[in-house]
C-alpha cells in the first residue's frame, strides 16, 4: 500500500531533518572552535568522568612539580651553602697540620685570626636564610639555628628543630629534604674521654654526655689527722692544703723532739722535716711533691713519736665553680655541669691533689668548637705544657679532620636527596605528559573528522533545502491555469 | 422531466463538494484538522413503468477522515514526549549547575587539594597559608553556591508545576464545555466534525503534560479519560492540584481527593519526579560529599598543632540536641563510634609532657560525661555549655594540650596514627578547620581566616613541620564509605557524569519518540491529512461533474424547447 503523503508532511519532515542537520552543524562547530569534543555532561557523561578524574590528576601532577621544584630550590641553596663549609674546614685542616711547627706569636696570631674569620664565615653558613626561613634550623624555619656567642661571635648551641624538613608529596613517601642543623655541624663520634692535669683525676666508666672541652676543678673541704697525738688541722687548713685522699693517702710523721710536745718536728709523706713547737697553729708542712698542709700544734701529746694517716676530703666541678660534687673516692663517680646537664663519669679514687685538670671528650666538638679548640690550643689558653699543647693540637687536627669527613658525608647525602628529588621530578613529568595524552585523547576532537563531516552536513543541509524546494514548488496549481 | 431533478440534484450535491474540498484546501495547514469528505450516495428509484431509474444524487454526510488507533497511539506518544522532553529540560539546567569549567566546584576542589599540598612542603610561607585558605573558602562557597541553585531550581520546577496544572485545568474545562458541546449538535443532527477538531486538538494539547484518551460512548457522550482512567471527563470539568503528600512528596491530585495520583508520563509526572527524585538525589549526594569533606579534614585538623603550639583553650563550635543523653542519641552533626581519645598534656614550664586516653562510648556517654572523663585528666578541665550545648576543653595552669599523638619523650618523633578513634573532635567541632554544622552554612573558621597561624599544619608546633596538613592532603585519595567507597573528586566526577547521562537518556528518549511521532504522523496524515493535489484532482472531478449536471439541465430544456416547437 502507498501511503498518502501530504505536502505538510513533506515541509514537516523537511523542518524535522534540517533542525537535526542544524543541530549537529552547531555542535561540529563548536569542536573545531574549541578543540573539544565535550563541552557538556551529556556529550559523554563517562568521557567526562574520566576527564574530570584526568584533570584534577594533571593538575595534582602541576602541584606535586611545584613542590619538588621548591624542595629542590632550597636544598640546592643548602648544597651551595656546605660546599661553603667544606672549602672553609679544608683550609682549618691546613691550618691544623701547621700549628704544631708554630711557635712564633706573629705567626700564631696570624693564623689565630684567620681561624677566627672561618669561624665567623661557618656561623654564617649555618644562620643561612632564604625567603622562607632559615636553611639549617630543620622544621623550626624561624628560630635563629645557632645563637652567637658574645665571646667570640661564633656560633654555639643550636636552637632549631632535630626534625628536618621533609618533601610530602600526596601518595607517595616523605622524603628528608633540609637536614637540622644539629645533624650537619654537630657531629657526635664519642671517643674515650681524656682528663690533663695533675689531680690525679682518671676517666671513669660510664658514658659521658659533655661535649668539647671542660675544666674540673678539685678543691680542698678539710683535713683531719688519725691517731691519738694531738695534731689538728691548721687554721689556713680549708683553703691552704692541697692534698686529696681517703684515709691513709696520705701520711704525716710526728716526732716529738723535746718529750713533752712542745717541740718537735713534722714530715708530709716523706718530705722534708719540718720543726713545730707547741705555738704553732697554722704550720705549713710541704710534701716531697710540693703538697701542702697546714697543722695545729699547739696540742701535741708529750712524748709522741710516729705517722699519722690523714683523710682529706674534696670537692669537684666542671661548670667552673657554680655546682660542686663532694669526692667519694670512688671508682666511677659521676659530676654534672649544671648549665647544660651534662655529665662526665670520673675514677676519683685515686684523686689526691687540689688544683683544675682539663677534660676533653674527642669526637664530641662540633664544627665550630673544633675551629675554637684549635685557635685556643693555638693561643694554648690552657697554659699546656709543650707536650700536652702538640697532642692536644693533634687531637684537634683529628676533630677537623672528622667534621670535615662529616660534612662532606652530609654532602652526600644532600647530594642523594638532590638526585632522587630529580627523579622524581623526572617521573612526575613523565606522569604529567603521559596524563596529558590521556587527557586529550578523552576531550579532544577530532578537528579532521569535525571539518569533515561539517563539510558533509552542509552539503547535505543544501541538498535538503533544494529538494524541497523542488517537491513543494511544482503542483497542480501550476496546471490549473 | 426527471433530469431536471437529477440535474439539479447533482448540481446541488457537487457544490457541496466542492465547499468541502475548499474547507480542506482552506485548513490543509491547520494543525489538528482531519480532511472530510462528502458522501454522495445514489438517490431511491423511482418506477417508471417497467423500468426503475435512479433519481439523481443526495449528499449523505461529510465524513470525518480519523484512524483512532492512530490518534492514540499519537496521544500516548505525546505524553511520553511531553515527559521525557520535561525531563530533558530539567535534566539541562542540573547539567549546567554541574558543567566543569574554570571556577566551577570541581576546579574548586581539586585547586583545595592541591594548595593544601603546596602548605604541606611550605608550611612556613604565609602566603601560600592564604593562598590554600583562599581556596578553602572558594570550595564552600561553591558547595553552599550549589546548594542554594538547587534548591532554586526546586522552587523554579515548583512554579512550573503549578502554572502547568493551571494550563491542565484550562484545557480540562475546554474538554468538557466541547464535549458539551458536541453531544449538543449530534442531538440536533449536525455532524460536529470542526468541534471535533477542536476538542481532539485540546486533548493533544492536554497529552503533553499527562495520559489521555478520547472516545465516544455509545450513548454518544464524549468521554476523555486522564492518568489512565483515574480521572474521566465527561461534559463536567475536573479541578486538578498540586499537594504533599505525608512524606513530603509532590503530587497531584484531584477535585478534594487527598490522594496523590500516579502519573506515569507527561510533563506533571516528569516535574513530581524531579522534585522527589531527581533533585533531592543531586542535592542530597553533593551535600553528602559536602559533609564528608568537612569531617574528614575537621578530623585530621582537630589533630595537628598550630604555630602557636599545644592549646590551651579549645571550644567546640558543633552542639549536641541533649548534652544528658548519650551522645549516640543526642544527634551529633557526624557520627561518634567506640574508641579512645588520646591527650598529650605538655608542662609548659618543664617541657614534660604525657599522653593518656579516655573511652568514649557513643551508646552510654552523654557530652557531660566526655566533659567529666577529660576533667579526669591532668592539667586538663572541659565542661560543657549547657545553653550552646558545646563542648569547652580549658588547660590548667601551666599545661597546654593536643590530640597529635605524640611520644611521651620529645626527642621521639613517633606519632600515634589515630589518636582519636571516635570521630568526636570533628563531631563536636573540637579545633575544626571548619565552622558551620549543615551543607550550605560550612566555611572555614573565622578565627583561622584570619590568623593563618592557627592552621595545624604540624604535629610538633614548628612552622616547618607539615606533617599534618600532608595528611590532610591525603585524604583526597581516602575513600569514603559513606560515598561508596569513591574519593572526593571520584564522586564529584560521578554526580556530573550522572547529570550528562540523565540528559543523555532523556534526549535520546525524546528523540527515540519525536522519530516515532514523525512515523505516527505520517500514518494519521495518510488518513487525515489534506493532500493539495489530491484535493485539486477531486476538484477538477467535482468540476466536471458540476459541468456535465449543467450540462444535463441544458440537454433536458433543449429537449423541451424543442417539444414546445412542436406544440407551437
Amino acid at each position: 500500500m502507498i501511503n498518502r503523503i501530504t505536502q505538510s508532511q513533506i515541509s514537516k519532515s523537511a523542518v524535522a531533518h534540517l533542525a537535526g542537520q542544524t543541530a549537529e552543524i552547531f555542535q561540529r562547530q563548536q569542536e573545531i572552535s574549541t578543540g573539544l569534543r565535550i563541552q557538556r555532561p551529556s556529550d559523554d557523561p563517562s568521557g567526562m568522568r574520566r576527564s574530570l578524574i584526568q584533570k584534577d590528576r594533571l593538575e595534582r601532577l602541576d602541584s606535586h612539580v611545584s613542590s619538588i621544584q621548591f624542595a629542590q630550590s632550597r636544598l640546592s641553596q643548602a648544597a651551595v651553602q656546605l660546599q661553603d663549609v667544606n672549602t672553609l674546614l679544608v683550609r682549618a685542616r691546613g691550618i691544623a697540620l701547621q700549628a704544631p711547627q708554630t711557635t712564633e706569636a706573629s705567626e700564631v696570631s696570624a693564623l689565630v685570626t684567620e681561624l677566627d674569620g672561618i669561624l665567623h664565615q661557618l656561623t654564617s653558613v649555618a644562620n643561612s636564610r632564604d625567603e622562607i626561613g632559615y636553611l639549617f634550623s630543620g622544621t623550626a624555619s624561624h628560630t635563629l639555628p645557632f645563637s652567637i656567642s658574645a665571646a667570640d661571635g661564633g656560633a654555639s648551641g643550636y636552637d632549631g628543630s632535630p626534625a628536618g624538613t621533609q618533601l610530602l608529596i600526596t601518595g607517595d613517601v616523605a622524603r628528608a629534604a633540609l637536614l637540622p642543623g644539629d645533624l650537619v655541624f654537630q657531629p657526635i663520634s664519642r671517643e674515650a674521654t681524656v682528663a690533663i692535669g695533675g689531680t690525679g683525676a682518671r676517666t671513669g666508666t660510664g658514658t659521658d654526655t659533655a661535649t668539647g672541652t671542660r675544666e674540673l676543678r678539685i678543691l680542698h673541704d678539710s683535713t683531719t689527722y688519725g691517731g691519738a697525738s694531738g695534731v689538728s688541722a691548721g687554721t689556713g687548713s680549708g683553703p691552704g692544703d692541697t692534698i686529696i685522699g681517703a684515709v691513709g693517702t696520705n701520711r704525716l710523721q710526728v716526732i716529738d723532739t723535746s718529750g713533752n710536745g712542745t717541740a718537735g718536728t713534722f714530715s708530709l709523706n716523706g718530705g722534708q722535716a719540718v720543726n713545730f713547737t707547741s705555738a704553732d697553729t697554722n704550720l705549713l708542712v710541704q710534701g716531697s711533691n710540693g703538697e701542702r698542709v697546714y697543722v695545729d700544734a699547739t696540742a701535741i701529746l708529750a712524748g709522741f713519736n710516729g705517722t699519722l694517716d690523714i683523710t682529706s676530703t674534696g670537692t669537684m666541678s666542671i661548670d667552673g665553680g657554680l655546682t660542686t660534687t663532694a669526692i667519694s673516692f670512688a671508682a666511677n663517680q659521676v659530676v654534672t655541669d649544671s648549665r647544660d646537664g651534662t655529665i662526665v663519669n670520673l675514677d676519683t679514687s685515686v684523686i689526691n691533689r687540689t688544683g683544675t685538670d682539663q677534660l676533653e671528650f674527642p669526637g664530641t666538638d662540633d664544627v665550630f668548637d673544633a675551629i675554637r679548640s684549635l685557635r685556643d690550643d693555638l693561643l694554648n689558653t690552657r697554659s699546656l705544657s709543650p707536650g700536652d699543647r702538640a697532642t692536644s693540637l693533634n687531637r684537634r687536627l683529628g676533630d677537623i679532620e672528622r667534621v670535615h669527613e662529616h660534612v662532606v658525608d652530609i654532602i652526600g647525602m644532600q647530594s642523594v636527596s638532590l638526585e632522587q628529588i630529580d627523579r622524581l621530578q623526572n617521573r612526575t613529568e613523565e606522569l604529567q605528559l603521559s596524563g596529558k595524552i590521556q587527557y586529550s585523547e578523552t576531550v579532544s576532537a577530532d578537528v579532521t573528522e569535525s571539518i569533515t563531516r561539517l563539510q558533509e552536513l552542509t552539503n547535505l543541509q543544501q541538498f535538503t533545502m533544494a529538494a524541497i524546494g523542488r517537491l513543494l514548488t511544482p503542483n497542480l496549481l501550476d496546471y490549473i491555469n | 422531466m426527471k433530469a431536471f431533478d437529477i440535474g439539479l440534484s447533482a448540481l446541488r450535491a457537487q457544490q457541496l463538494t466542492l465547499s468541502v474540498q475548499g474547507n480542506n484546501l482552506a485548513n490543509s495547514a491547520t494543525p489538528g484538522y482531519h480532511r472530510q469528505v462528502a458522501d454522495l450516495t445514489s438517490r431511491a428509484p423511482l418506477r417508471d413503468d417497467r423500468f426503475s431509474i435512479g433519481n439523481g444524487v443526495d449528499v449523505a454526510g461529510v465524513r470525518r477522515l480519523q484512524s483512532t488507533a492512530i490518534e492514540t497511539s499519537l496521544l500516548r506518544n505525546s505524553s511520553e514526549a511531553g515527559y521525557s522532553q520535561q525531563t530533558a529540560d530539567i535534566a539541562k539546567q542540573t547539567e549546567s549547575l554541574l558543567t566543569p569549567g574554570d571556577a566551577s566546584i570541581h576546579a574548586s576542589l581539586s585547586k583545595f587539594f592541591n594548595r593544601m599540598e603546596k602548605v604541606a612542603n611550605a608550611p612556613q610561607d604565609r602566603t601560600v597559608r592564604q593562598e590554600f585558605l583562599s581556596s578553602a573558602s572558594e570550595l564552600m562557597q561553591a558547595f553552599n553556591g550549589l546548594d542554594r541553585k538547587f534548591a532554586s531550581l526546586e522552587r523554579d520546577v515548583t512554579l512550573n508545576l503549578h502554572d502547568a496544572v493551571k494550563q491542565v485545568n484550562q484545557h480540562v474545562k475546554n474538554i468538557a464545555q466541547l464535549n458539551s458541546e458536541i453531544f449538543r449538535a449530534r442531538n440536533l443532527g449536525i455532524t460536529p466534525n470542526e468541534l471535533l477538531d477542536r476538542r481532539d486538538q485540546v486533548v493533544s494539547q492536554l497529552s503533553e503534560y499527562m495520559e489521555v484518551e478520547s472516545r465516544t460512548l455509545p450513548n454518544g457522550h464524549e468521554e476523555t479519560e486522564i492518568a489512565g482512567g483515574i480521572v474521566s471527563i465527561g461534559t463536567s470539568p475536573a479541578a486538578f492540584r498540586v499537594i504533599q503528600d505525608a512524606n513530603g512528596k509532590t503530587g497531584i491530585a484531584v477535585n478534594k481527593l487527598s490522594t496523590v495520583m500516579t502519573l506515569n508520563s507527561g510533563r506533571l509526572a516528569a516535574m513530581t519526579t524531579a522534585l522527589n527524585e531527581t533533585i533531592p538525589e543531586f542535592t542530597s549526594r553533593l551535600r553528602d560529599l559536602s559533609r564528608s569533606i568537612v569531617q574528614a579534614v575537621d578530623q585530621q585538623h582537630a589533630q595537628g598543632i598550630s604555630d602557636h603550639g599545644p592549646s590551651t583553650v579549645l571550644l567546640g563550635n558543633r552542639r549536641v540536641n541533649d548534652i544528658s543523653v548519650p551522645l549516640g542519641r543526642s544527634n551529633p552533626d557526624f557520627p561518634i563510634s567506640y574508641g579512645e581519645l588520646s591527650v598529650t598534656v605538655t608542662d609548659n614550664t618543664t617541657g614534660v609532657r604525657r599522653t593518656e586516653t579516655i573511652t568514649i562510648d557513643p551508646d552510654t556517654d552523654s557530652l557531660e560525661d566526655v566533659a567529666t572523663k577529660l576533667s579526669t585528666i591532668t592539667g586538663v578541665s572541659a565542661s560543657v555549655d549547657g545553653v550552646r550545648k558545646t563542648l569547652l576543653i580549658v588547660a590548667n595552669g601551666p599545661y597546654s594540650f593536643d590530640f597529635a599523638g605524640r611520644s611521651d619523650t620529645p626527642s621521639d618523633p613517633t606519632i600515634n596514627s589515630r589518636p582519636d578513634e571516635t570521630g568526636i573532635l570533628a563531631a563536636l567541632g573540637i579545633g575544626a578547620f571548619f565552622e558551620g554544622s549543615e551543607p550550605g552554612t560550612f566555611n572555614v573558621r573565622s578565627e583561622i581566616l584570619e590568623n593563618p597561624d592557627q592552621l595545624a599544619v604540624s604535629l610538633s608546633g614548628l612552622p616547618g613541620d607539615g606533617r599534618n596538613i600532608s595528611a590532610m592532603a591525603s585524604l583526597r585519595d581516602f575513600r569514603n564509605d559513606t560515598l561508596a567507597g569513591l574519593t572526593f573528586t571520584e564522586e564529584m566526577a560521578d554526580v556530573t557524569a550522572e547529570s550528562g547521562l540523565q540528559v543523555q537518556t532523556s534526549e535520546s528518549q525524546n528523540t527515540q519518540l519525536q522519530a516515532f511521532r514523525q512515523r505516527l504522523e505520517i500514518d494519521r496524515d495518510a488518513v487525515s491529512g489534506v493532500d493539495i493535489n489530491e484535493e485539486m484532482l477531486q476538484m477538477m472531478q467535482t468540476q466536471r461533474a458540476y459541468q456535465a449536471a449543467a450540462k444535463l439541465i441544458n440537454t433536458a430544456d433543449q429537449m423541451l424547447s424543442e417539444l414546445f416547437q412542436l406544440v407551437r
